[in-house]
């Protein structure tokens, strides 16, 4: 179901897409609405702010608007979408003070009014209820690694990045990615552990 | 799927609902582009661009993501061609 309704939203992106490249503006303002809080997602999880996610939401589709007559197609939109922002939050990432020794918490970034669904409603609501809780436990502990592996293990295991793309994106040794990577899923794996005891 | 795995996929689906309505904000900005916008289209963005829209980086970033594959296959057909050539000469000789 998921698959097919993927698909479904892939063709009409392609539709969309077109009429954008050829200069209507609605069509534009309509992958807007399919795909912004998608890009809000990512760059939330990236950056660790509210105010900055915004920013950069509206920053990655000014500069989709801008260049989309040049998009010719070789990767869905929503790629590459997904590509734009988080090149620009790495490159947010590289100009902004550190913020290694920052502490965030998830429930500080939801206070500001922010809030984290789920978007696949067919489990039944036991299931939902427990795998939600469950998977905000691991966002939290995700929100709290150092940028070293949070980044890395985003980019990974939420966005489907290879190895060597990460390595390029971040300008480090596939080794070292790999190496944090596996660090990040080690925490991770003994917070959820932790919790199930 | 492990128990990581199971998590990871579940997470993917996560959308976080921005305070603000993010949706119009962004299409009141797409009214209102400045020049200082329009400099974000830097040398870097530029090149992102030509990359994503280039066969040829997309092919050559897959040769080297499964490098390994490719010299396998490479040495297969080399080890099949040389194989066939003998087993043609040998015809030959024979016939």
């Amino acid at each position: 179901m998921n698959e097919n309704n993927s698909s479904k939203l892939i063709i009409d992106d392609t539709k969309f897409v077109e009429k954008a490249k050829q200069g209507d503006k609605s069509a534009f303002e309509e992958l807007v609405r399919r795909h912004s809080k998608y890009v809000y997602t990512t760059a939330f999880f990236m950056l660790r702010d509210n105010h900055e996610a915004e920013d950069i939401s509206q920053e990655v589709f000014v500069k989709a608007y801008l260049s989309i007559k040049g998009f010719r197609g070789l990767s869905s939109f929503k790629t590459w979408i997904r590509k734009l922002t988080v090149n620009t939050c790495i490159d947010k990432l590289r100009i902004k003070t550190k913020t290694s020794g920052k502490k965030v918490s998830l429930d500080s970034m939801v206070e500001d009014g922010s809030e984290i669904l789920l978007q696949e409603m067919h489990q039944s609501i036991e299931k939902f209820y427990l795998e939600k809780e469950t998977v905000k436990d691991v966002l939290k502990t995700i929100v709290d690694l150092d940028e070293n592996y949070r980044i890395p293990l985003i980019l990974r295991d939420l966005q489907d990045y290879s190895y060597y793309e990460i390595a390029e994106i971040l300008n480090k040794p596939v080794g070292t990615i790999k190496t944090n990577i596996h660090r990040a899923r080690k925490i991770i794996k003994e917070t959820i552990l932790g919790k199930e005891k | 799927m492990s128990i990581l795995g199971r998590f990871f996929k579940a997470a993917k689906n996560i959308v976080v609902e921005p305070q603000s309505d993010i949706t119009d904000r962004i299409i009141n900005k797409l009214d209102n582009i400045s020049t200082e916008d329009k400099k974000k289209l830097d040398a870097d963005f530029i090149n992102f661009l030509r990359n994503n829209n280039s066969r040829l980086y997309f092919f050559s970033k897959k040769l080297k993501e499964n490098s390994g594959v490719f010299i396998f296959s490479a040495f297969f057909v080399s080890a099949l061609a040389v194989f066939l050539l003998l087993e043609y000469r040998n015809f030959k000789k024979n016939k």
